[in-house]
């Protein structure tokens, strides 16, 4: 499949080189986070929504709007705050001009179906009522007000938090996370000539100015549910790859099942809850993605390595007694899984 | 005048045994002697003869008495005479070596003599008393013999010569199985114990022999069908998984080369296989049974660079 079933679309050809010009510009403006953006790319062209997070200051915001530029379409963005409620997501009130009230569409309302990013900044200093809306306008891509179901096809939710303030943050519930296709954690750049520049060049002093020097709606937005569909038509499946992603899967809910072990953790009772139906469909549907980025039209697993932490690791729910050391004893259970699951 | 007689009697009983009973006192005497061998000696013998001498400390040896190293006879010398004293309590102790050589050649088994020798001790008052050291029979014995003559002479020179008995074997039957089970219980017990211990050398554990013989065996049979090289590919990749105690990827190779440096000159084969494996098993491309004979160059290949690494460690 060549072209999309779209009239006046691009070909999947032209597309690879929009997607560089896309991620050149975002690496111009954005320093020393080439793999982050690489896996924000996967997550836009598989109509995923992300999460970022990070240390404060490490530069996600500027990420996100920087991204945000290069994709185009209608932007809105909303600060997370503890008296934010859900009703302002979706219309505010005040005096009109001939003195009476007046209602008008909020941020998600505003554009109609032409919203093309939400960007929820600080989303764990709302409340968890503002995360129920947001879990049906990431899951539905819609939203019931004023009488009638408004449709945002376009949408993709960005949001960030970070991991450094807990005082007045709702923690995500679990069902909200698993909306989420990624959760990338965004660190400083690690190299010495990047952060010097960081440091020192004016060009990185302001950054809205930054942000609005990356190249503007590089791709057009109301063609990437179109070519997102290609893409996954597009790439082959063969048996192998299949049995390895299922088995893949399979071993992160049953590590037992499969010999893993852990040092100090009872792999028969580690596991409560691990990744479900969409949590597979997205591994499956981004590992597709990374697989055309690289020029392949066919899956390999090393495409599923690309992406497994990002989409996994927020959807692996341990038995409390182990949550003391979370991070870490998933990262085991990936790498082990990795390292375990045979595969041509 | 009955009673007088009887105490008589008795009296002269006791006296006569008093008399008998008395002893007179010898101040020394030889309590000891050593002479070795007395037969079988032949020409050029050395004969060493020891002797142990206890006298009283009033007595000393008169060294003039002693004999005196030489010739002492046309077949006899007297190499050397040691002497050495010792005083234990009211004696003095006289250690005396005395050191032969025989030359005399004897054409027969022949009886010889050291004649007896007088040792001379002498007190203060000049008072003289001798200790004999005995004299010595011993036979010596020809070399060989100049003439064979007797036993054997009609068969030649080594005739007479007979050979040695030969040594009476006895009957270890009933032995022999205890000791065969025993010896083999303790051998295989050592084994045991030196496998656990790590002491045996490493046996050629090398996972691409296994593969090999599992492809060969594919190889092997008639019309190979796609579904059985994909087998043999599949042999071959848990070998390099089992080589990389994980399952390797292509993109891993760069590391798996790097822990095993001794596959470094196998890179590019162990890159076209994974390529071979990419197109067959996930790009769906046909599995040629070419592929198999590839598989297998490639594991002997391998399995001789785990060879060499064994045995350099």
């Amino acid at each position: 499949m060549n072209q999309l079933s779209n009239t006046s679309t691009i070909a999947m050809s032209d597309w690879h080189a929009l997607i560089r010009q896309m991620e050149t510009s975002i690496n111009n403006t954005i320093l020393g986070q080439e793999h982050i953006v690489r896996l924000m790319t996967i997550a836009t062209l598989s109509r995923g929504h992300i999460l970022l997070e990070g240390d404060v200051g490490v530069g996600k915001t500027t990420l996100l709007k920087t991204v945000a530029e290069c994709l185009g379409g209608n932007f809105e963005r909303i600060e997370g705050t503890i008296d934010l409620m859900p009703h302002d997501l979706v219309y505010y009130t005040y005096i009109a001009e001939n003195g009476k009230p007046g209602v008008s569409s909020g941020p998600v309302l505003k554009h109609g179906d032409e919203l093309s990013i939400f960007f929820f900044n600080e989303i764990n200093r709302a409340r968890p009522q503002v995360h129920s809306l947001l879990l049906r306008i990431m899951a539905e891509r819609s939203v019931h007000a004023f009488n009638q179901t408004h449709y945002f096809p376009h949408l993709q939710v960005f949001a960030d938090r970070n991991r450094i303030e807990k005082d007045e943050t709702f923690e995500l519930p679990a069902a909200a996370r698993d909306r989420f296709m990624m959760e990338l954690h965004v660190e400083q750049p690690k190299s010495e000539t990047q952060l010097k520049d960081l440091m020192f060049n004016p060009r990185f002093h302001d950054a809205d100015k930054l942000v609005d020097s990356a190249d503007k709606a590089v791709v057009p937005f109301q063609q990437l549910n179109d070519i997102a569909v290609a893409i996954q038509e597009h790439v082959h499946t063969s048996e192998k790859v299949q049995d390895y992603g299922y088995h893949l899967c399979r071993a992160l809910r049953e590590p037992a099942e499969y010999g893993i072990q852990i040092t100090d953790v009872d792999t028969n009772n580690m596991i409560r809850g691990g990744m479900g139906p969409r949590g597979i469909s997205y591994l499956a549907r981004g590992a597709k993605v990374n697989a055309w980025l690289n020029g392949r039209d066919a899956l390999l697993p090393e495409d599923f390595h690309m992406i497994i932490r990002q989409i996994a690791k927020h959807r692996l729910f341990l038995n409390p007694v182990y949550d003391y050391n979370r991070d870490d004893i998933v990262e085991s259970l990936i790498t082990a899984a990795l390292n375990t699951i045979q595969s041509p | 005048m009955k009673f007088f007689n009887t105490i008589s009697l008795l009296l002269g009983l006791f006296l006569l045994s008093a008399i008998c009973s008395a002893k007179p006192h010898i101040p020394g005497q030889l309590i000891k002697m050593d002479q070795g061998r007395s037969y079988g000696l032949v020409v050029g013998d050395i004969i060493e003869h020891q002797y142990l001498i206890a006298i009283d400390t009033a007595y000393s040896l008169s060294p003039s008495s002693l004999p005196v190293e030489g010739e002492l006879t046309y077949w006899l010398d007297l190499n050397s005479v040691d002497m050495t004293s010792d005083q234990r309590g009211a004696k003095k102790l006289y250690h005396l070596t005395l050191r032969y050589q025989t030359f005399y050649a004897p054409l027969d088994v022949r009886k010889l003599l050291i004649p007896e020798q007088q040792l001379v001790f002498t007190d203060n008052s000049n008072q003289r008393f001798e200790i004999s050291l005995p004299e010595w029979y011993f036979t010596m014995s020809p070399i060989k013999e100049v003439v064979s003559s007797g036993v054997g002479n009609d068969d030649g020179s080594h005739g007479f010569m007979k050979p040695d008995i030969a040594p009476r074997t006895h009957s270890l039957s009933r032995y022999q199985s205890p000791i065969i089970i025993y010896a083999s219980l303790s051998v295989i017990a050592l084994l045991i114990w030196a496998a656990l211990a790590g002491l045996l050398p490493k046996l050629s554990t090398s996972p691409f022999h296994k593969a090999k013989r599992q492809i060969k065996r594919i190889k092997r049979q008639k019309n190979i069908t796609s579904e059985q090289v994909q087998q043999g590919m599949q042999a071959m990749h848990d070998a390099l998984n089992t080589r990389a105690k994980q399952t390797l990827f292509a993109s891993q190779i760069d590391d798996f080369i790097h822990r095993h440096p001794q596959f470094n000159e196998s890179r590019g084969q162990i890159e076209d296989f994974f390529q071979q494996s990419r197109s067959v098993f996930f790009f769906d491309k046909e599995a040629k049974p070419t592929i198999l004979m590839d598989c297998i160059r490639l594991c002997d290949r391998l399995a001789a660079a785990d060879k060499v690494v064994q045995s350099n460690s």
